[in-house]
Formats: C-alpha cells, structure tokens, sequence
C-alpha cells in the first residue's frame, strides 16, 4: 500500500476528510489550509466572478461575502434532489458542483499528505439513497479512483466502526452517540450482542424531533435552553440503560461550555467523548480495514442500510447438495450484489430462502422459469443475479445464458423484485 | 434428480473444438453433453493431448487430465468417457448407468452396425457430406451385414437422402433406384418419384419410369404441394415471414441473422470427415 486511505464524510452543512495510516492506524483530520485548526470544511463552493476558479469551505465564504464570486450552499441536498444552480447565466449540475467540491477536498489531501495515489475511499453519508450512491461512485471514477476503491457508508455505520476501533471498555455495554448539527439532532446507539459466532453489532439512528437551529447558541437564554431540551432528550433515550460511553459530536458540541445540564445526565459511570471527527474517521477506520487480509472487525453489523437477512439457495456442486449464499444479512445493501451460474435440473422453479436475522422462520421465494426458452432438460444455463434496492428491497434477476454453441443464449432476463419483511 | 447445478464459473480461455459438430466447447457441462449424446461418433482419437490440455488447464481439472493420461492406453474407451462423465458430475448415477448400458449395447454391435450408426448420428446433426462419406466407406467395406439386400438397401437409401439434403438430386435418385432395386420399398419409390419433381432434367431409368407408372403419382403430387404449401407458412419460413413483418432496423437485424445461420448450416453440412 502506497496511496492514500482516506475517509470522507459529506454533509449539507459541513464535510470533513480524515486520512488513516496504512500501518499504525492513526487518523488524521485534514483542514483547509494551514491556517484553520477546524476539520469542519462548509460544504459550500463559490465561483469566482468571469473565471473559472472555484473555491471550497471558508474561503467559498468569504469571496461570496466580498462580492468576488457566486457562491452555492446545500450541496448534498441539492445533489439528492438531482438539481442545478445556474452560476452566470451557466446552469451547472448539483453532480458537477458536487464534483468540483470533492476534486478539491481530495486535491488537498493529496497536498497534505505528500501523495498523488489513493488506495481506498469511503465516504460517509447520513443516509443511503441509490441514485445519490451511484452519483458519488461516478465523482469518485472522475477524480481519478478505481471503482473498487470506493465505498460508502451511512453515518450510523461510520459510528458502529468509529467505537469498534475503540478501547473495548468504550463498546463493553450500549454506546451511544448526539449528533448535534444544522440539519437537526441525531441520536446513534449501538451494542454488541456476545455469543455468537460472527459477534453481532446491533446499531441504529433516530433523527429527534427536538432538534433546533444553532443560532440558538448564540445567546445565554438560547444555551440555556438547548442545554434544557438535550438534558429532557438525554435522560428520555438513556434512562434504564446500561451505557458505557457517550459520545457528542456536531457542530453544535464544538464546545460542550453551554451543556453543563446535559454532561451531568450523561457522564454518569459513563465514560464521555466529544469530537468532531467521528462519521470521517469511522470511514477511514473501514477504508483501511477494507484492504487487510484479516478484517479487524470480525462482527456482523446489523443496522439501517445493512440487509437483516440472509438469501440463500440449494444447488448441487460434484454430486453435493450445497448451500451458495448470495446476500448475508449485515452486509452493506449498497454493495451486496452477487451472481452465480447454475443449470436447472427438471425444474422451472428457482427458489431462495430468506433467513431474517433473529427470527427462527425461514421464507421461500420463487421465480418462474417458465419464460426462458424450451430446451431439452439440463441444456439451459442461468446466471442468477441478486441484488438490492434499499436493505428492504431486492431484485433478483435471471438471465439465459445458453448452453454453449450447442444451445447459444438468447439473453432474455426475468426480472422479480421482492420486498424483504 | 430434480434441482439446481451450481456451474464452475472457470473462465475457458481455449475451448474445445469438436469436429463433428462444428462448435466449439466452452465447459465441463458441454463436454459431458457432448460425450452422452454423441458417443456413437467418439473413437479413440478422442482422447488425445486436445482434450487433455482442455481437461486439465481449462477446466482446471489436473486431476482427471492426470487419470485420462495413465489410464488411455490401459483403458477401455467407453471406461474412460464414463470416468470423464463421473468426474464432471454433470449427470447423476441412474443416467450414468444408462450411459454405461448404451456403451455396452454398442460395443455388441457389429463393426457394420458401429459404421451406419456414427453415419446416421452425422446426418442427425446435419453434416450431410461427412455422413455420405461414411455410408459411402461403408457399402466399399466387406462387412457382412452388406451381403443382405435389405441393410445393403437401407444403406443406399440413406446415401441418397445426404445427396438430397446437398442438392444433388441426380445423385440421389441413382442411390434411391439402387436402393429400390434391393429392398422393393414403395417409400423409396415415392421418395424418387420427389427428388425426380425437384429437378425435371433428371431422367430416370427406363425401369423406374415404369414401375412409378404403376404407382400413386396423382397422389404424391398433390402431397408434395400441400407439403410446400403448409411449409410455406411454418418453419423457417414463418420465421423470415415474421421478420419481414417489422420495422427496417429489426427486419434487417433479423433477416442477416436468419441469412447467417443458413450460412452456418450450410457450411456444417458440407465439412467433410
């Protein structure tokens, strides 16, 4: 490993890029430039006035604020919206503003760190949507990173392997996490069910209705108040719970001065962290993780944007009946997609088992194969490919191979999609 | 057994060509289909260093590449498909073991028997000139089936139908009026009496003008045409007719593909053995 392994997360408010070292592990938040100590970089980018020069972060404010430039703000939203912003009579794409933003944090994490390689890139997003999914994977190809290279979590996940790389005193019990930022208030928990073999990460996000506006913070009521609220929310969502840490994280925590309700509640037998970094440094966490023999993370996680259950079938491998999996619950349903070949045997049937993690029920799902072209039997081979939507849908596809030049394929595909309950 | 097989998704870098059937192999499962079903046309010059190399790299099967090399000149060939079959687990042990009954009913059959069979399996498969080649090495043999008017006539008249199938219809008619001459069938009669309606230039022997005149001529016409009116409107042509029923970019996607498979046919049909 040479290159850069980078963790990036991308909000409407703020991004932050964090490199992890291949080897000790140590991560390392990078900043604009050399000025500002923030990892915090607005996720704003603004165009300079008749040239094509682009700025990032602070400095996007600023050439707006001094009338030198256009600026455009909400650029995730604006991107999951599949929208536009028209910059001096030129309409640009959210994706192509988007990609100019990114192109830039990666350009300066290149800088930063001496090396024009970069081995591996997670970003890290507060939810998954596929059409938004598949416009970062086209960012990332034009900024020049293979495709493999890339990958991308939600924040809840980013969080599960954020506390996993803790101490293991950090994660012994529920861990739980505020997200205080722009867009609203977060609340993450996470614990690992022993006894099982993979260990099972339970985790999962709720997006409070308490959340509030950081203006508020402003004055000495408003901090009052927003201490109030937190301190209600905390003591509502950990009551009765055996916690082992609490972490606070957000624009809103950058100082905890105005907090001294809620760290009361919370820093109960509890150990308390508060940081700005932890959705970029549990990407870079993976990033790293994604390129070692041996995972260091030998769990099964099982929160929003992970399939809950395991897709299977039966098929016969040197005369064995054998079962292939093609979806294993916990795996990311952005990246769970398998395919295998197989030759129906006297039947017009496929069938798969869906295993739904913790339920002892076991369902069948069946795709009619009647479709393809008659043949005689065993003459027609199928590549069935399985792939998801959402964690909740599935899509399974067969496609007629043909059996060699002896019966060529016609490529006709059946198409199912199934709801996974 | 009825189920799922799971393929090995080797990617096959050389596929095996077989000959005979003009296609090339791309799989343990195509090998063993081809092996099952063709088994009167594999001689001992199958297993040779192509198969091996295809067995051992391709497939990566050095196991069975390493078998097939000890055993080939201890073996029996019929011993050696089955452990090819076996191996590749393609079919299950009750169609092995009707493999294994085919093989031994085979090897029963005489060297004749052997010849007109690997002949008829050709012509199954379309390679028309290859199959008159062997039903032609086969009436020069000295085998004794031949010495009976009626094989001696089956043989002549499947020796006709492949110069039919290749548009010789001159040839055909010397073989099937051969062929009448041996058996006195009234089919074969009416198939010359076809072929004669192919091509009007023929001229046919004085004795077989006469006995067709004894024959229901009136009839086989009028079969003939509602054989070509019916084929008309099946088929093949069904298909071109279909074709040419769509728009200008498919029908001609559709036509050049009927045209290429004709081509094909075609060419298999006269690759010669």
């Amino acid at each position: 490993m040479s290159g850069l392994l980078l963790g990036m997360d991308l909000c409407d408010d703020y991004s932050q890029i964090c490199r992890i070292d291949p080897l000790s592990g140590h991560q390392e938040a990078v900043t604009l430039t050399d000025e500002e100590s923030s990892c915090l970089i607005p996720t704003v980018i603004c165009k300079r006035k008749t040239v094509d020069t682009w700025f990032i972060g602070e400095e996007a404010y600023r050439r707006a604020l001094f009338n030198e430039g256009i600026m455009v703000d909400k650029l995730i939203n604006l991107a999951m919206r599949d929208g536009s912003a028209t910059i001096e009579g030129v309409k640009y794409s959210a994706e192509e503003l988007l990609y100019r933003f990114i192109r830039e944090l990666i350009a300066i994490a290149k800088k930063s760190f001496s090396c024009d390689e970069i081995d591996s890139l997670v970003f890290s997003v507060q939810s998954l949507e596929g059409s938004f999914l598949d416009l970062l994977v086209r960012i990332a190809e034009r900024c020049g990173i293979a495709r493999e290279a890339v990958h991308i979590l939600n924040h809840t996940e980013c969080f599960a392997y954020y506390v996993l790389s803790q101490p293991k005193e950090v994660w012994t019990n529920i861990c739980c996490m505020l997200d205080l930022a722009e867009n609203g208030l977060h609340y993450y928990e996470m614990r690992v069910i022993r006894g099982r073999k993979p260990q099972i990460v339970e985790a999962r996000h709720e997006k409070l209705e308490e959340g509030f506006s950081l203006d508020v913070l402003d004055s000495t009521s408003g901090e009052h108040m927003a201490d109030t609220i937190l301190t209600a929310c905390a003591e509502r969502l950990m009551d009765k719970k055996v916690i082992s840490s609490v972490f606070l994280t957000g624009k809103g925590f950058v100082s905890t001065s105005w907090a001294s309700g809620l760290l009361k509640t919370i820093c109960n037998k509890r150990k308390v962290f508060a940081g700005q970094h932890v959705f970029a440094s549990g990407a870079a966490i993976l990033a790293r993780d994604l390129l070692q023999e041996v995972s260091s993370f030998p769990f099964t996680c099982l929160c929003e944007g992970r399939i809950m259950s395991t897709i299977s079938l039966q098929a016969r491998l040197d005369g064995k009946m054998e079962k292939v999996v093609l979806g294993e619950a916990g795996t990311n349903w952005y990246e769970a997609r398998a395919s295998v070949e197989l030759i129906p045997d006297g039947t017009d049937t496929l069938e798969l088992s869906v295993a739904h993690y913790g339920l002892p029920r076991v369902d069948r799902i069946r795709v009619d194969l009647s479709e393809l072209p008659q043949r005689p039997n065993k003459t027609t081979k199928i590549e069935v490919i399985v792939s998801f939507t959402s964690e909740e849908n599935m899509t399974v596809r067969v496609m007629d191979r043909g059996f060699g030049e002896l019966f060529p394929a016609t490529g006709r595909v059946i198409r199912k999609d199934f709801m996974l309950e | 057994m009825s189920g799922m097989l799971l393929c090995r998704s080797r990617q096959v870098n050389e596929p095996y060509y077989v000959e005979e059937l003009g296609i090339y192999l791309y799989s343990g499962e195509e090998l063993s289909y081809y092996i099952y079903h063709n088994a009167a046309l594999i001689d001992d010059d199958f297993l040779g260093e192509r198969l091996f190399r295809f067995i051992g790299r391709e497939l990566g099967m050095e196991e069975l590449e390493m078998k097939l090399r000890k055993w080939t000149s201890q073996a029996e060939l019929s011993e050696l498909l089955l452990v090819i079959l076996q191996d590749i687990h393609y079919y299950d042990s009750e169609e092995l073991f009707q493999f294994r009954e085919n093989l031994r009913a085979q090897e029963r059959r005489s060297a004749g028997m052997k010849m007109k069979e690997k002949a008829d399996a050709l012509f199954r498969l379309g390679r028309y000139a290859a199959a008159g080649n062997w039903y032609e090495r086969l009436l020069n043999s000295k085998v004794p089936e031949l010495g009976g008017a009626d094989f001696r006539g089956k043989i002549m008249y499947a020796r006709a139908m492949t110069f039919a199938r290749q548009y010789d219809w001159e040839e055909a008619a010397r073989y099937l009026w051969n062929s009448y001459q041996l058996s006195a069938q009234e089919e074969t009669l009416k198939s010359l009496f076809r072929v004669s309606q192919m091509d009007g230039t023929i001229s046919l022997p004085e004795p077989a003008q006469k006995a067709l005149a004894d024959c229901d001529t009136a009839g086989w016409k009028q079969e003939m045409e509602e054989a070509h009116q019916a084929a008309a409107s099946s088929g093949k042509a069904a298909t071109v007719s279909e074709w040419l029923n769509k728009d200008n970019i498919r029908r001609g996607y559709g036509l050049r593909e009927i045209v290429r498979e004709w081509k094909n046919e075609y060419r298999i049909s006269l690759g010669g053995l």
